[in-house]
């Protein structure tokens, strides 16, 4: 079942990797999805712990600021300027996680949420640093020394965003099955019994803490590329509460279901938004709510049962 | 000097007043995280929609050429109406599911994210009934006159509101403590398992105490709505101003939701006079101070931790 999976998601991938060769216009919606997905899957991450983080907006916000900010004054390379951006949420992710990590449950939700208003605020007030509620424009030239037109550069960024990606997924792959992260799902279990063994469960958050925000300012950072733009909405609570979203409408925890979330999420938001323009928030919520109502592993989960009751019938194993 | 002190004395003046109607949002989240251990992020629409069912008051009571004084037992009504129709619904049939999952943090989660969806379809059936545009109710302001304190003119409806708020919590602490519904709640709060034992109807007072949270929430909007103008968005707002009190408070404080909502009120009003472009972040920034230093909220006390 396992290699089954494995098979769906690499004809899924390759799929994806095909729609803008055949469908040039949906380039920028599949890299923003993307995007989306990887801020998903750093909140997928603490979600492991057991934590919730209602302000994971504040390292995609930042990831794509540290691009605005940083692409005009270093030439503009597309790859420099989204490692830029990687490398700026990384190090306030760490910065935060020194203090943070103390905290679980509800409490490390609302710091996590008053931290990002805090940065909302400063971006929105800020007006010499951050043109305050206009936003800076995101402007890159050229990739690895290549010059590129806007369309090329739109393909570029998408398969750029694709190759992150699937270097993003394999890393937390292997980070959840080494001993740092096995021990984070522990901590969600027991985290006292982590600590009789000698290991420090504020050591194991800080380290999935840098690596979630560095994965929200990877994404904030290729958003803020395909966009052209970023303002200080991006970090307003209700974009994080959408990642948190995300990651449960694909499946909690779940690295594929971040992708997968991202994806429904973002189909149903510009659908919704251009046929019931008023009610796509009503829509949003009654589908997250029959999500966790009815199918509390999200969309993966619910594709695994059914996988499994097919084969419990009697199908192919 | 003396313009300093009038501007320092006007800004505590507007802090306490607006600190009046956090306080009774931030109340009723505490009372619903207290009783029912949700933290309810669908609170703001109940603060939104309070506010709008009041703005509306206003402007039938216009329409329909009544004396523009039942402007106040209308806002009162208004509350009322919303708390008591959106919150024994919202309780039973989208939160009530959540209490049988086993798991302590996986229900925390999964109580964040119900009460996210049911911020989301709040927020929209808000916008499908009053649409976008915002709505102004201030002339409920100026029927009660107007005070100057040392040349300032505040207007007394803005004054009457510190009031208000205390007799508020006077009036909730006396249903707590004062009648056998409250205490049944209370009761229900420290330990549901032992209160259901012991024969008390566990489920009618978590929703007793859901429509009461509601009701505050819902006040708390219905009273503010004649001093700031009514638009989309309000609520998102205010939950996160709330959560802050509740959080500076520590979790279940009722009082002490009160101190924190006063004290980051005036901060809040000294900041808009002094730092205006940064006034917004001083909430904020007292939650982050407290939580550091008192991990736990000012009044409350850790948890032990359990193997």
């Amino acid at each position: 079942m396992r290699g089954a999976r494995f098979a769906v998601g690499a004809a899924g991938v390759a799929t994806y990797a095909l729609v803008p060769a055949f469908a040039p216009s949906l380039t920028y919606q599949l890299t923003v999805i993307v995007a989306m997905g990887l801020a998903a899957l750093a909140v997928s991450v603490l979600l492991r712990a057991g934590l919730i983080s209602f302000g994971h907006a504040l390292f995609y916000a930042a990831g794509a600021y540290a691009v605005a900010y940083f692409a005009p004054r270093s030439g503009g390379d597309m790859l420099a300027a989204v490692m830029m951006g990687l490398a700026c949420s990384a190090a306030l992710a760490a910065l935060t996680a020194l203090f943070i990590v103390r905290y679980r449950g509800i409490f490390f939700a609302m710091l996590n949420l008053a931290l990002s208003m805090v940065a909302y605020t400063l971006l929105l007030k800020l007006y010499h640093l951050t043109g305050g509620s206009d936003g800076l424009g995101v402007t890159v030239a050229g990739f690895l020394g290549w010059g590129l037109g806007p369309a090329a550069q739109g393909e570029v960024l998408f398969y750029l965003a694709l190759v992150l990606a699937l270097a993003a997924a394999w890393g937390v792959h292997t980070y959840l099955r080494s001993p740092a992260g096995w021990a984070l799902s522990a901590v969600q279990d027991c985290e006292l019994r982590v600590e009789y063994l000698g290991i420090s469960a504020r050591r194991v958050l800080f380290v999935a803490y840098v690596v979630s925000g560095a994965l929200a300012g990877l994404g904030g950072a290729m958003a803020g590329v395909a966009v052209g733009h970023i303002a200080p909405d991006s970090a307003y609570w209700t974009t994080s509460a959408g990642f948190l979203v995300m990651a449960v409408l694909g499946g909690s925890g779940s690295i594929p279901g971040a992708f997968v979330g991202a994806a429904l999420y973002e189909v149903l938001s510009v659908s919704a938004a251009q046929y019931l323009s008023s009610t796509w928030e009503l829509l949003l919520g009654v589908i997250i709510f029959l999500i966790i109502r009815f199918a509390p592993g999200g969309l993966l989960g619910l594709y695994d049962r059914v996988w499994q009751g097919r084969t419990a019938r009697g199908g192919q194993p | 000097m003396g313009a300093i002190s009038g501007q320092l004395l006007s800004a505590c003046i507007n802090g306490i007043t607006d600190g009046a109607t956090l306080f009774l949002v931030a109340v009723g989240l505490s009372l619903i995280f207290g009783v029912l251990r949700v933290l309810n992020v669908a609170h703001g629409s109940f603060y939104a929609l309070g506010a709008f069912t009041a703005a509306s008051a206003w402007l039938l009571i216009g329409a329909l050429r009544l004396p523009p004084m039942w402007i106040y037992p209308a806002l009162v009504l208004s509350a009322l109406a919303v708390g008591v129709a959106a919150g024994p619904l919202i309780e039973r049939l989208l939160l009530r599911w959540t209490f049988r999952i086993e798991a302590a943090s996986q229900r925390e989660n999964i109580q964040l994210l119900a009460t996210y969806a049911i911020f989301l379809m709040l927020d929209d059936a808000q916008t499908l009934i009053w649409g976008s545009q915002p709505y102004y109710s201030g002339g409920a302001l100026r029927l009660l006159g107007v005070t100057r304190i040392q040349g300032i003119g505040y207007t007394n409806y803005q004054l009457l509101l510190v009031p208000v708020a205390i007799a508020v919590l006077v009036g909730l602490r006396a249903l707590l403590r004062g009648t056998s519904a409250g205490k049944f709640v209370l009761a229900v709060a420290e330990d549901p398992e032992i209160s259901s034992a012991l024969g008390v109807p566990v489920g009618r007072m978590y929703t007793l105490a859901f429509t009461l949270g509601a009701v505050l929430a819902a006040l708390g909007g219905a009273l503010a709505s004649p001093t700031t103008g009514v638009s989309a968005g309000i609520g998102a707002h205010m939950i996160v101003l709330s959560f802050a009190v509740v959080a500076t408070a520590g979790l279940g404080q009722i009082e002490g939701a009160g101190v924190a909502a006063l004290a980051i009120g005036i901060a809040h009003a000294v900041a808009v006079f002094f730092l205006p472009d940064l006034s917004a972040v001083i909430p904020y920034l007292i939650m982050l101070l407290v939580l550091v230093f008192k991990p736990h909220g000012l009044f409350a006390t850790a948890p032990a931790r359990r193997i």
